[in-house]
């Protein structure tokens, strides 16, 4: 259970925080509810479009959002109302992109009052064939995976 | 009647054109703050402007301060669309013009709703 004063003194990443803000996005933005399930990693598609950004504070972060073309493609044609064998990549990238800037967004008026209080980088996006983001073994993160139907998203936040 | 979305996102522009077009109404779209000062200094007469904030280049907070000081385009409603969700951030935006402030995430009918309201338009 993480308490108040845990985040307060940044023990743990308040990564249920940012879970709830990209379930609200996900859903205001496509009407998809997404569910978090158990991380498995034996599970885990291949990642094609990774958003990222970096969230910048006393506590810095990297947040993404990682899934694949065909998870992305049916949350963007949900969101713009274009039919999925329209969509290019450029519009699911930026798809995956924009909703990463709204969880950063709401993420960030949440946790203002505690030590977590960041500035936004500009969202980017990372693409290709299995696509990955390596760090130090010691590197803290925080994993959720979000499933709806045959839509895929895995949340990531490093302790950076 | 002619709006115009200034958003980086094509698909933030997507989804605003999709709405403004369901209204009835024409929505054109520039993906920077200059691209759009072109778009207003030619031919094209707007008459609401959804802008976001964060963008590269001019942000939508300098557009906003550069049409308002302009005789021909000060008139113009500006509906403001962002993930910029601290309350000093909404103040700022509204010393400087905007008529409406929406915030990102956003559902389709929020946003039909704000486009009536600020067309002068209700909203039952």
């Amino acid at each position: 259970m993480i308490t108040e004063n845990d985040m307060k003194e940044y023990q743990v990443i308040p990564g249920h925080v940012f879970v709830r803000a990209l379930l609200e996005s996900v859903e205001r933005m496509s009407g998809f509810i997404l569910t978090e399930i158990e991380n498995d990693q034996e599970a885990e598609p291949d990642n094609e479009i990774i958003g990222a950004m970096v969230l910048q504070g006393q506590n810095s972060m990297l947040l993404t959002l990682e899934t694949n073309k065909n998870s992305a493609a049916p949350l963007v044609s949900f969101m713009t109302g274009i039919a999925t064998e329209d969509l290019d990549e450029a519009l699911l990238n930026d798809g995956i992109t924009e909703l990463i800037n709204m969880v950063g967004g709401s993420a960030r008026a949440s946790l203002e009052a505690t030590n977590y209080k960041f500035f936004l980088s500009v969202p980017f996006t990372l693409v290709g064939e299995s696509v990955e983001i390596v760090t130090k073994k010691r590197t803290d993160s925080f994993i959720a995976k979000l499933v709806c139907d045959q839509i895929n998203l895995m949340l990531r936040i490093y302790k950076l | 009647m002619k709006m115009l979305t200034i958003d980086d996102s094509a698909v933030v522009r997507r989804i605003i054109s999709a709405a403004v077009v369901v209204l009835g109404h024409e929505c054109l779209e520039a993906e920077s703050a200059q691209d759009a000062l072109d778009l207003l200094q030619g031919s094209e007469k707007i008459e609401l402007i959804f802008l976001d904030w964060n963008m590269p280049g001019m942000n939508g907070l300098e557009f906003l301060k550069k049409i308002k000081q302009d005789q021909h385009f000060k008139h113009i409603p500006v509906v403001m669309v962002t993930t910029e969700n601290m309350p000093e951030s909404v103040i700022e935006a509204v010393k400087a013009g905007v008529s409406h402030y929406i915030t990102k995430p956003f559902s389709i009918e929020e946003l039909m709703k704000k486009i009536i309201e600020s067309l002068g338009g209700e909203v039952n």
